[in-house]
């Protein structure tokens, strides 16, 4: 059991770090970021961060539906699976490049995101959440069966690696410090998006919902907005993964993927910008440190898991945020303009 | 001229109003007054669509609102305080008025408004940045009135703006109304304070199970034997 005095260590540590500038905090852990490949000892570990960045690209997504709008999306898979099956085709079948097909995928996920979006904000609260747990499971059978687009449960191989100014992305090292900008890059856009008017939107509905459309927000769009936005995060860095694991199967995109998502984001905390990043570290980078113990290394895994939920209720960011009462939003994020 | 004409509103099996019509002038103060229960945040929710009505029309100055959504119609220039203040308690007082202004685009205005809306409650100017939830009860009345100023509304409907507030500070609300009224906002007051609201208001509504029974300026309602009898009690 976690020692009282160590816990206080660990929280006195963690209100330090959470008081910094956000700007100075995010640097960094840039910097951080940055010289870990060059301090790994092999590829397996570039690897393991790589599959990191693509959960905490897929954790910021779904934070936004869950965190920012408040909504249970428990099929937010589904958006990841349309970018990488989106790359895999168009890249096979099209010869379309990495760079040309990001975009198209962005638009592919969004339109996406609006068809199943606007079909269940029909329903409320947990039937909206069954919703999105059909429309997850849909894609998935889709993929299954659509065989002349997909090749059904064999899946989609060979899928061409990305391209830059004619150097090729090959190994785990190479991918790094892409998957780095797809991370860096939703991170920022998360914060901007949470300092815009629509963020503000969002905040005031999850806060009021009756005084925010007394206020004249539209409920219905600007939840739309925030499924969207979510579903183009997804969907971006579902292409990153089509392009690095060069292979895309149904197998991929299966319930317990949205679940570790929504794992993820509650762990971290949810509607914080940190919270989804630790979580999904936490949950990526757990399991390997436990491969020492491998048989028990899932019981572990999900008995911490328990426990952590346990202590922290509303995730790591809730249990180490201090009371502050004077402290405002808009110096939590420098980026939000006052008069939006 | 704002006009609810036969309004019916169910909820499920529950009709809570049956066929309400009432109207408020440009530059007036109306009072809505009645018991609880009677129907009166009903007919507030009826005309913002807060609540979809079964039956009737809202018209403002001649133009049907009925039908539109609520963004639409505070877009028009109605706004709703709603009862129980329900401020955002988690943003700042400043994010709160900007809130209120949400549909504005006019940054200059907002700004001119945001002063103006500090000179009317100096209470809050000193609290501009603390979390609104932070703020005594009575400061939290203060800021959600403050913050239906802000979209700059034509009509502006306040639900019990008095309660739970000592004396002292209805007095200071009441006055801060009056004002309100003169710089051209015409209302609408929901109130317990019968006595204190139709002495404010030039004309005024009884509502009773879903019903107007009846209406009047402000002198002959607080004459009216029924009026004396039902809500001004020992006043
Ligand atoms: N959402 C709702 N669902 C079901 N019934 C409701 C709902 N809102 C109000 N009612 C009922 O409608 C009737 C009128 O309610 P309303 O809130 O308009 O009363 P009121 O005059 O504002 O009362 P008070 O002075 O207590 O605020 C009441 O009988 C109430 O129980
Ligand atoms: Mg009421």
């Amino acid at each position: 059991m976690m020692d009282i005095r160590f816990r206080r260590r660990v929280k006195a540590a963690a209100r330090r770090w959470n008081n910094m500038d956000m700007r100075l905090k995010w640097g960094i852990l840039l910097v951080i970021a940055c010289v870990y490949p060059f301090l790994a000892s092999s590829q397996y570990y570039v690897h393991i961060m790589n599959l990191a960045f693509i959960y905490i690209v897929l954790s910021l997504g779904l934070n936004i539906v869950c965190g920012l709008a408040g909504l249970l999306d428990l099929g937010f898979i589904a958006f990841y699976a349309v970018g990488a099956y989106t790359y895999a085709i168009l890249s096979i079948k099209l010869g379309l490049s990495f760079w040309e097909i990001l975009p198209i995928a962005c638009v592919t996920t969004a339109l996406f995101g609006l068809l199943v979006g606007s079909a269940a904000f029909r329903l409320r609260g947990d039937y909206f959440a069954i919703v999105t747990m059909g429309y997850g499971e849909i894609i998935r059978i889709l993929a299954n069966n659509l065989t002349f687009l997909t090749n059904g449960p064999i899946g989609i191989i060979g899928i061409p690696r990305p391209n830059a100014f004619g150097f090729k992305f090959e190994d785990p090292s190479q991918y790094y410090f892409l998957a780095l900008a797809f991370v860096a890059l939703a991170i920022f856009l998360t914060y901007r998006f949470q300092a815009s008017r629509i963020g503000r939107a969002l905040e005031a509905i999850r806060e009021d919902e009756i005084a925010a459309v007394s206020m004249g927000v539209n409920l219905k769009n600007f939840k739309l907005i925030s499924f969207i936005i979510g579903a183009m995060l997804g969907g971006s860095i579902g292409v990153f993964f089509a392009s690095y694991a060069t292979f895309v199967s149904p197998e991929s995109f299966s319930f317990m993927e949205s679940v570790m998502v929504l794992a993820m984001v509650v762990i971290g905390g949810m509607g914080t910008i940190e919270g989804p990043v630790i979580g999904a570290l936490i949950l990526v980078l757990l399991p390997e440190a436990l491969r020492s113990v491998s048989d028990y290394r899932m019981l572990i895994f999900g008995a911490l898991m328990v426990f952590m939920m346990i202590v922290m209720p509303k995730g790591f960011m809730g249990w180490i945020k201090p009371r502050r009462i004077l402290r405002t939003a808009e110096e939590e994020n420098p980026l939000v303009n006052r008069d939006f | 001229m704002l006009k609810i004409n036969n309004v019916v509103l169910r909820y499920g099996g529950i009709i809570a109003l049956k066929g309400v019509s009432l109207e408020v002038n440009k530059g007036e103060i109306v009072a809505l007054i009645g018991a609880n229960g009677a129907g009166k945040s009903s007919v507030l929710k009826s005309i913002m669509a807060l609540e979809k009505i079964s039956s009737g029309e809202v018209y403002l100055d001649n133009v049907l609102l009925t039908g539109l959504s609520t963004d639409k119609i505070v877009n028009m220039g109605l706004c709703l305080v709603p009862e129980g203040r329900r401020i955002f308690t988690r943003m700042s007082v400043h994010e709160n008025l900007l809130m209120g202004a949400f549909l504005r685009k006019d940054k200059q205005g907002i700004q001119d408004d945001i002063d103006k809306v500090l000179t009317l409650f100096p209470r809050l100017k000193e609290r501009l940045v603390q979390k609104a939830g932070t703020l005594s009860g009575g400061e939290q009345q203060m800021l959600a009135i403050a913050r239906g100023m802000m979209s700059r509304p034509k009509y502006l409907f306040l639900d019990e703006p008095s309660l739970g507030l000592a004396p002292v500070l209805v007095d200071e609300i009441f006055k801060i109304i009056k004002e309100i009224n003169e710089s051209g906002t015409s209302l609408l007051i929901v109130e317990q304070n019968a006595v204190k609201t139709l002495k404010l208001a030039n004309r005024g509504y009884v509502v009773e199970t879903g019903n107007v029974t009846l209406s009047g300026t402000s002198e002959e309602l607080l004459s009216s034997e029924h009026v004396r009898a039902a809500y001004l009690g020992g006043h």
